[in-house]
Formats: structure tokens, C-alpha cells, sequence
């Protein structure tokens, strides 16, 4: 639990990996053969061994709100870094790279909530004129929000369990991992929420033979939520599809034939909005079969995240399994 | 090669975007005797390949090979089906359409909905999206969890109707009609020496993104390519964009296509007096052209639309001779040509 | 049986191919036959102790479909419904127009062609059309004629636990019209197979007036509603849990001394029955209900998904059950309290 308290107290808004980046190489570097940082700034973690090349992706990085203007008042507007929900973000605490701490205000000559727009709120850090904002803030800073793990009873609530759940997931099975009959590539990607953009980069250069993304997926068992079958506290979610890839019938039924066989348990996921990693993996150079393991997860790009520790386990535990024996 | 049993025989295979790999191997089949070489690559797309007899350079015939459909996204506690759709869909034509459910075996099933008397005077003039429809399978809920799983697929149930005028209706026109098109093309130039590789690729998943034809073409680095889809024909409520039924050939220009290319084209169909009709397209003409265009460090790019009505429904109708015409004119011009790189200049 | 009478076209107004094929089967065993004016078709039955009630057990032969109104300049037809039908179910439906059964499907705009506001509104019947596969009016004239019928081209299946087909309404009944009419029963028995039961009980209105029944019971196959997004007491009848008797409907309230017989030889039996929830729909009980001297009626009905459309089902046990109500019920009415 305190790797995970720290992985996601880390600020790393998307193309700002280099906080998180450094906490994960700390985490990585006794597991790894070779750890190096690619020109997208995605970090590689090589685990060698003979056999098919996978590439296993967790992206690192998280939403946040990139300061773009600041007024003569001290307030600071701002542009989405990914998929930044008005609603979510109103009068949330938020936190640049550098500590500087701020709240999210709106326009109140508003008189309907549904005219809210990112557009027509600022982030207040508190400075009481421009020249003292520009003191803490730089344009093109990014802030991400505050939201501290928190335990409730066997989940866990977060700002940033996307991804990091996906990125503690990665470190756990490195730790574990032993006697593997692939050559393994570990890969925290950078710029997923903008649209996968350093797993693009990272498939190209390893070109690997299969890939698998670990990322997190909505659930249906809200009240009043559209349907999908996937719960928390369901298991595994094992991907059929999403807005970016289909995903490929060989890694898909190795992942369920993986899951059956330890009684790990899993369920299928179909994601009817929003992408994964494995969307840019699948399509790299000739194309690569890929699929996708997930950890169901409520309140999505909120800073109150939710995922099941059983869940969490189960998606070790397939990975671990499905790795250490060749069912590729 | 009888090209209506041909095409009728290639729709009612059934795949869906992402699993072709129920039909790629009858595909590879068909494709076996007419070929060198037959594989299926890391996508599932069909690679099939006559080599030349010089070395003449590489091109690429495309077509796509799978279909849009719906997939079930979950299952009630009676055993009702709940749908995404693979691909564009228009709800609006699936109540009271029949489907197979692609569950442990293949399960007949009918899309069912509220019926009017029950729904309220605002409901019944919207229309139905696909989230208040569902599939009946007339199976206990037991019975249904034990055949059929969250992330099946769900094809239209059609088969193929000849219609008037040498038409043929049947689901899954888009595209097979054009793999249809490409095996007619291996067959007349079968017995043909041509001085350059001829590959003929049958790709996935054109219907959620066109992702499966640029990654063969990375692999296959042709030298041009020609990709063969549809194009919408006319109807009585859609005129603009259309094409009739009987033009024959259609041939798109744009910054999708190498204007030298279809100039060398067009030049051969005029002299074989083959029928053809010009399709503008001012930028992205949402087939695997626009992504083979990019693939690798670029690729020369054809396009052949055959005209279609009812795109995406269980009853696409097109006519034969416009098959024909675009098999007849791509076997001409492929014969027309000596070197690749000669009609690229 | 019921795979051939479905397979039949019998659009309200064209019942000719059902008819032709229920005088054929009833031939052997009615003692009289009489086909009215607008083409009913009347068959007694008589009994081994005469008619202590005029009694009469009637399913209607004619099913929803459409009719061709226009032929347009690029050979497209225009139709008009005939019978309930709901738009929505029409597009994209195969077809089968006139005596020779031209194929023909009901087109729609491309999806990709569509506003996306275009594509929340119903398109109604009147801006649809049937594409035959010809080019222009003179090739369509040459295989269509204004005012053919054009029924749906859908073919009988199994599906599951049940029969898909287009006209299960109320093939079924005559079905079993056309199965108990082959066993001799007490009572002397009218078996009428109406038309017109669609376009407003018409067939069965004149047939009430000319029989002034005591007693008529009515065989249907009636909605079942329960599917996803319906609350429960909106369901009208559930499939699998046997033949529906009907209390009441639109167009008649059922004789309860009737109802109360059928249900008590039901119970006496052990067949499965359910009553019609609600007081939806209507059938040709209403005609006897209104028409002519007081008819005491009833109605039993196969719980039928998806009425009016090219894919009703009939859960296969349903059917069993309304045979054995029917069957059991007939054998008994000269019970019936006068």
C-alpha cells in the first residue's frame, strides 16, 4: 500500500512524466537487466529472456490542467491535459509540479450549472497579483488535482489510480516475476491521456511480437449508469474492445485460458468510450496482436477514483500467471 | 467463376471487425489456387501472392474482408441480450431484424423492442437508439448463459435475394463484393504473365478505423496500391454523393489518389471503352486507401468504389455487371503495365 | 402445419391463398361449408347431440402487410400499410409483392448519409419505399401492379425455445382450428375462418350477423410484452406460461361464466393458462360482442413477441397448451349452462 501511496501522490501530468518517471526507475531498478528513458520520455524496463518479444505498457502519466494565462488579479486559466471534465473539476484543490497549491473557481455571472465550461473557470493559487502568480506558475505549467489515498474498506480511493493502479500493477509483477519464457518489455508510457502517444513511440523502437496494455475501465454497477458488464470487485477485466483496438482473439483467449486454469477470477470488458495504449501498440509497423487487462475502476478522471483490492490482485495474479508459463 | 454465386458466397461468411478469425481461413481457400503464396498476417488480414516474372516491382490489390455487426455487451437476468455495435450502425433499421448470436454455436435471434402501444406519445415519435434495444434468443436464461458470453458477435441474418435487373441484395457487401472482385481479377489473369509481384490482401477491421490494410501494407511496401471498396448508390432519399446502379466502374480522384496513377487509368478503360463514372473526393475517402496512402514511407494509391445502396444493413444491393466492370477494368490495367515504376512518371 | 400457413401470403383484403388451402383441409371433415360475400369461410361441424347453444369457434386467415400505391419514374414503389403496423419495424424488411411474389426490400438511406438529428427522428411509412431492382417505371410496371399486396418475406424457424415467423397472428389459430375440426365433439360446432380481422374485426362482424351466435369463441395469438423496458404490469401476457384467456379487451368484455368455465376445465385438466393482463388490443370477439342478438364470448390466445412484425415468436409450449385448451374446451361445450 505505500508504494501505491506514493505512486499516486506524485504529480505527472501528460508530457510532465519526469517526477513520477524518477520514482518508478527508483522502484524498478533492482528487478530490471536495463532501464532507460526514450526520446518520448517514456521509460523502458527490460527483463531479458529467450523467447517472443512482449511488450507490457502501464502509461504513467495522468489528466491535469495546463496553465495557459494568468490576469492582473493573480487568476489563472487554463486548458485540459486530456479528458478534464468541467463538472469533476469545480472547486477542487490542484497542484503544480512545483507545490504551488491552487483551487478551481468559476465565472459566477453563470446562472445555469450547465453552461459550465473549462473555458469559464481559473485556477485561484492564492497570489494576489499577476506578477506573484508568475512567481510560482509558469505558463505551460501543468497542476493535477489533490486527492489523497484513502482505504475504504477493500477499495481504495485516489486522485490518479489512472493509472497508476495500471503502473503499481507493472511493479508488482516485476518484483515477482521469475523464470520467464519471453524476452519482457516493461514499458511506463508517457502521454496516454492525449492520446497514446508514447506508447506509439515505444512499440515502433522495441517491435515487439505482442503487446498488452494494463490501464484501468469504467464499471456498470453505479446507480443509474449506462450498461457494461464489468464490477468492481469482479475480478480481472480481461478487454474485448474499446474506441482504439479490438482486441486480438490470440492474446484475449490466452488471458482467459490463463484465468480459467488458476482460477483467477475475470470478466470481459467492453468499453464502449475511450482508449488504451494497445489502440497505438496493435497498429505498429506490420501490426502486433494485442490485448489488454484491466482494473475496473469508478469516478474515472475525478480525483475520488476508485478500484477493489481483490481486483487489483487478480490482475497480478493473471499477469504473473500468464507470463511465467508460454501460452503465447 | 460465377460472380453473383461468388459474392453470395462470401457474405454469408460471418466476421465481424476483429473477428475475422472466423472466416480467414475459408478466405485464404479461396484465394489458394489462384496464388503463389498464402498467409494471414499478425492482424488476421489474408496475403495472398502471384509473383511476376521479372522484376517488374510489387503491387497491392486490397480489399476488406470484414463486416459491421454488434457485439453483446451484457445479459439480464432473463437471458436478453444488451448490444454495442462494431462498425456504423443506424438503430433505427435493426427492430424486428433477425441476427445470429456467435456464441459457443451459432444461435438465430431477433431484435426486439417496446412495442408502440406500450410506449408513450413522445416515445413513439423518437426514435429507438441502441441502447433501449435488445436480442432474443427464445432461450431460458440459463440456457443463454451457457452459450453465449460478454464480447460475442452478432451478424444480420440475410441471405442473398436477386433482384430485378441482375441485383443482388444480401448483408456484408461492404466489402466482400470487393474480395469478390479481387479473386475474379487472380482468376482472369491467371493464366497471364505479368513482370511484377501481384499481392492481393483481404484486410481486417476497415469498419472501426481502417486498421488492418495499413499494417499489410507496411509489410508489403508495394509500389502502388489498389484499394476497392463501396460507394453509396442512388436512392430515392439520397441523391447527393450517389452513384447509379450500372455505372460500372468507379473511379475516385483526390489527394487520396496519385493523380499520375489515375491518369494512366482512365486512359486505360477509354481505350477497352470499359464504363466508368469519376468519384471527387476532396480529402479523406474513409477506406483503406486513405490508410494505405501513409503507410511506410508512402504509398501511390488507387481507388475502385463499387456503387452500393442500403450501406450497413442486411439488405446492401449492388449490381453484378458493376462488379465485373471493375474486375475487367483493373485486369486491364494491370496488363497495361510493363514496369511499376514506368506508370508512376 | 403451422410451418405451411405462415408461408402463405394473405395480406387483409387477399386472403385467397389460406383460404384455398383451409377449404382443402377442412373438406374431408365438415358437414357443411359456405365461403360469404367478402370471403369468410363458414364450416359446421355437427355434433353427436345436436346444438343445445349456436356455438361457434372462429381464427381469422389475413395478416398485416402492405399494399402498393405508387410506382415512381426511377422504379421505386410507394405502399401503404394495411393493418397495424409500426413504422419502425419496416426498414430494411424483405418483401413479397403480387401473385408471383416479386422479391422486394424496404431501402433506407445510408447511414453515413444521415444528419446526425436525422437519425433520433422515426422515419414514417410514408416516406419509405420497396426497391424491386428495377431501373426506371416501365421495368417495375412489367412485374408490379398498383394495388398487389406485398407480404413480409420472412421464413419459419425455430429460434430457441420458440417459432419465428410473420403471421403468427393468427395462423396459430387457424391452426388449431384446422386440427380440431378433424374430431368429432358433442356440440354442433361452427369453424369460421375470417378475413379482415385487421383492418377493423370486419370479417367476423358479418359473420356474427349472419350466425347470431349464443356462443363464439375466439383463437389469437395476442402480445406478449415481456421484455426488457416494461414494467411488469404492462406485460399483457408472458411467454411459457401457457394459452391467454382473455377478461377483457378493447372490444369486448368476455363472458365470465365462460371464462370461468374454460379456466375450471383448465385447472381440472392441469393445462397451463394465464389470463390477458390488460385491456389492450382487440380481436374478432368484439364483432361478435357488438354485432347482432347477445353473443356470449371468450377469447384464447398464444402469447405472441413481437405481433405485427416479420419475426413474431410463439414459445413452442405456449402452442401445446392452447391446443390441449382449445381441444379440451370444445369436447365440453354442451356443458355449458345455456
Amino acid at each position: 500500500m505505500e508504494t501505491l501511496r506514493k505512486l499516486t501522490a506524485c504529480g505527472g501530468g501528460s508530457g510532465d512524466e519526469s517526477n513520477i518517471r524518477k520514482l518508478i526507475a527508483e522502484e524498478v531498478e533492482p528487478y530490471a537487466d536495463e532501464v532507460y528513458t526514450d526520446a518520448l520520455g517514456s521509460l523502458i524496463v527490460h527483463k531479458r529472456g529467450m523467447g517472443k518479444k512482449i511488450m507490457l505498457a502501464a502509461h504513467m502519466d495522468e489528466i491535469g490542467l495546463m496553465a495557459t494565462f494568468m490576469d492582473e488579479n493573480g487568476f489563472i486559466r487554463f486548458a485540459p491535459v486530456g479528458g478534464v471534465d468541467a463538472f469533476s473539476t469545480l472547486h477542487q484543490r490542484v497542484r503544480f509540479s512545483n507545490g504551488t497549491i491552487g483551487v478551481v473557481g468559476y465565472e459566477e455571472s453563470m446562472t445555469e450549472m450547465k453552461e459550465l465550461k473549462l473555458s469559464r473557470m481559473y485556477i485561484d493559487i492564492g497570489a494576489p497579483s499577476r506578477e506573484a502568480a508568475e512567481k510560482a506558475v509558469h505558463i505551460g505549467d501543468i497542476a493535477v488535482f489533490e486527492g489523497e489515498l484513502r482505504q475504504a474498506g477493500n477499495r481504495v480511493v485516489s486522485k490518479a489510480l489512472d493509472n497508476r493502479i495500471g503502473v503499481y500493477v507493472l511493479i508488482d509483477v516485476l518484483r515477482q516475476i521469475s523464470a520467464i519464457p519471453y524476452d519482457l518489455y516493461f514499458v511506463f508510457t508517457s502521454q496516454e491521456e492525449v492520446g497514446l502517444r508514447g506508447a506509439r513511440g515505444a512499440a515502433f523502437d522495441i517491435s515487439p511480437d505482442f503487446g498488452i496494455a494494463v490501464d484501468v475501465t469504467d464499471t456498470g454497477d453505479t446507480p443509474e449508469c449506462p450498461k457494461m458488464a464489468v464490477k468492481l470487485g469482479g475480478g480481472a477485466a480481461i478487454k474485448v474492445k474499446d474506441g482504439s483496438v479490438i482486441a486480438s482473439p490470440i492474446v484475449r483467449s490466452a488471458l482467459e485460458k490463463t484465468a480459467r486454469k488458476n482460477g483467477i477470477p475475470y470478466q470481459s470488458e467492453i468499453l464502449e468510450r475511450g482508449g488504451t495504449d494497445a489502440g497505438a501498440i496493435h497498429l505498429t509497423r506490420g501490426g502486433v496482436p494485442t490485448g489488454a487487462v484491466s482494473v475496473p475502476c469508478r469516478y474515472i478522471h475525478t480525483p475520488c477514483e476508485m478500484v477493489d483490492i481483490d481486483d487489483v490482485n487478480a490482475v497480478i495474479k493473471l499477469l504473473l500467471a500468464f507470463l511465467q508459463k508460454e501460452y503465447l | 467463376m460465377d460472380m453473383t454465386e461468388l459474392t453470395g458466397q462470401l457474405c454469408m461468411m460471418r466476421g465481424v471487425s476483429g473477428h475475422e478469425h472466423r472466416i480467414s481461413k475459408d478466405i485464404a481457400a479461396l484465394f489458394a489456387p489462384l496464388c503463389d503464396t498464402v498467409e494471414i498476417d499478425p492482424l488476421g488480414s489474408v496475403i495472398a501472392c502471384r509473383k511476376g516474372t521479372g522484376d517488374g516491382g510489387t503491387v497491392m490489390m486490397e480489399a476488406h474482408m470484414d463486416e459491421i455487426g454488434l457485439m453483446v455487451k451484457e445479459i439480464d437476468e432473463n437471458g436478453f441480450l444488451y448490444l454495442t455495435n462494431i462498425g456504423g450502425i443506424d438503430a433505427r433499421i435493426l427492430p424486428a431484424n433477425e441476427v445470429v448470436v456467435h456464441g459457443k454455436t451459432d444461435l438465430p435471434g431477433v431484435v426486439g423492442a417496446k412495442p408502440p402501444h406500450i410506449l408513450g406519445a413522445e416515445e413513439r415519435k423518437a426514435a429507438l437508439p441502441l441502447d433501449k434495444l435488445y436480442v432474443d434468443v427464445g432461450l431460458s436464461a440459463d440456457k443463454v448463459r451457457e452459450q453465449i458470453s460478454v464480447g460475442d458477435s452478432i451478424t444480420f441474418e440475410s441471405t442473398p435475394l436477386c433482384l430485378a435487373g441482375g441485383r443482388l441484395s444480401v448483408k456484408s457487401q461492404d466489402d466482400r463484393s470487393s474480395v469478390g472482385v479481387l479473386l475474379s481479377v487472380l482468376e482472369q489473369l491467371k493464366h497471364v504473365s505479368l513482370p511484377f509481384d501481384l499481392y492481393a490482401v483481404a484486410a481486417v477491421q476497415e469498419e472501426v478505423g481502417l486498421r488492418g490494410s495499413g499494417c499489410a501494407a507496411y509489410r508489403i511496401q508495394p509500389d502502388f496500391a489498389i484499394a476497392i471498396d463501396v460507394c453509396h448508390g442512388d436512392t430515392p432519399d439520397a441523391s447527393e454523393n450517389t452513384f447509379p446502379l450500372g455505372s460500372g466502374a468507379v473511379v475516385t480522384k483526390g489527394p487520396n489518389i496519385h493523380p499520375v496513377l489515375v491518369q494512366a487509368l482512365t486512359k486505360v478503360l477509354d481505350e477497352h471503352h470499359i464504363p466508368y463514372l469519376i468519384d471527387i473526393d476532396g480529402g479523406d475517402t474513409g477506406t483503406d486507401a486513405w490508410a494505405i496512402q501513409i503507410a511506410g514511407n508512402g504509398i501511390p494509391t488507387l481507388l475502385f468504389s463499387l456503387p452500393l445502396r442500403y450501406m450497413h444493413t442486411p439488405i446492401e444491393t449492388l449490381q453484378i455487371s458493376d462488379l465485373n466492370a471493375t474486375a475487367q477494368g483493373i485486369c486491364r490495367f494491370l496488363q497495361s503495365i510493363e514496369r511499376v515504376g514506368d506508370v508512376l512518371c | 402445419m403451422l410451418k405451411h400457413l405462415t408461408n402463405l401470403d394473405g395480406v387483409s383484403g387477399n386472403e385467397n391463398a389460406v383460404r384455398e388451402f383451409v377449404l382443402e383441409q377442412i373438406a374431408p371433415y365438415a358437414d357443411e361449408v359456405k365461403v360469404d360475400t367478402m370471403g369468410n369461410v363458414i364450416a359446421l361441424k355437427k355434433g353427436t347431440r345436436g346444438g343445445k347453444n349456436k356455438t361457434v369457434v372462429c381464427a381469422h386467415m389475413d395478416e398485416v402487410g402492405l399494399i402498393i400505391s405508387e410506382i415512381t419514374e426511377s422504379g421505386f414503389l410507394k405502399f401503404k400499410p394495411v393493418g397495424g403496423l409500426d413504422d419502425r419495424i419496416l426498414l430494411t424488411q424483405r418483401v413479397r409483392i403480387g401473385e408471383n411474389k416479386v422479391p422486394g426490400i424496404i431501402g433506407v438511406k445510408a447511414v453515413h448519409l444521415q444528419e446526425p438529428d436525422e437519425r433520433k427522428r422515426v422515419i414514417r411509412q410514408k416516406n419509405l419505399y420497396i426497391d424491386i431492382g428495377a431501373s426506371n417505371k416501365g421495368e417495375a410496371a412489367a412485374l408490379v401492379k398498383l394495388g398487389d399486396y406485398a407480404a413480409f418475406d420472412s421464413d419459419y424457424r425455430e429460434i430457441g425455445d420458440c417459432i419465428k415467423a410473420k403471421a403468427l397472428d393468427d395462423r396459430i389459430g387457424c391452426m388449431i382450428l384446422l386440427e380440431c375440426i378433424r374430431h368429432t365433439y358433442a356440440q354442433d360446432i361452427y369453424f369460421c375462418f375470417t378475413v379482415q380481422e385487421e383492418t377493423g374485426l370486419r370479417g367476423a362482424r358479418i359473420l356474427a350477423h349472419r350466425l347470431e351466435a349464443d356462443v363464439a369463441l375466439v383463437l389469437e395469438a395476442t402480445t406478449a410484452a415481456d421484455i426488457p423496458f416494461v414494467a411488469e404490469h404492462e406485460q399483457c401476457t408472458r411467454q411459457g406460461n401457457g394459452a391467454a384467456v382473455s377478461v377483457m379487451d378493447r372490444g369486448s368484455a368476455s363472458d365470465r361464466a365462460l371464462v370461468e368455465f374454460i379456466t375450471t376445465l383448465a385447472d381440472r385438466q392441469g393445462i397451463r393458462y394465464q389470463y390477458k393482463q390488460t385491456g389492450f388490443g382487440g380481436n374478432d370477439a368484439g364483432a361478435f360482442a357488438a354485432t347482432g342478438g347477445a353473443c356470449r364470448t371468450a377469447a384464447i390466445s398464444a402469447p405472441c413477441r413481437y405481433i405485427h412484425s416479420p419475426v413474431s415468436t410463439v414459445r413452442k409450449s405456449d402452442i401445446s397448451d392452447m391446443r390441449r385448451l382449445v381441444r379440451c374446451t370444445l369436447e365440453h361445450l354442451h356443458e355449458l349452462e345455456g
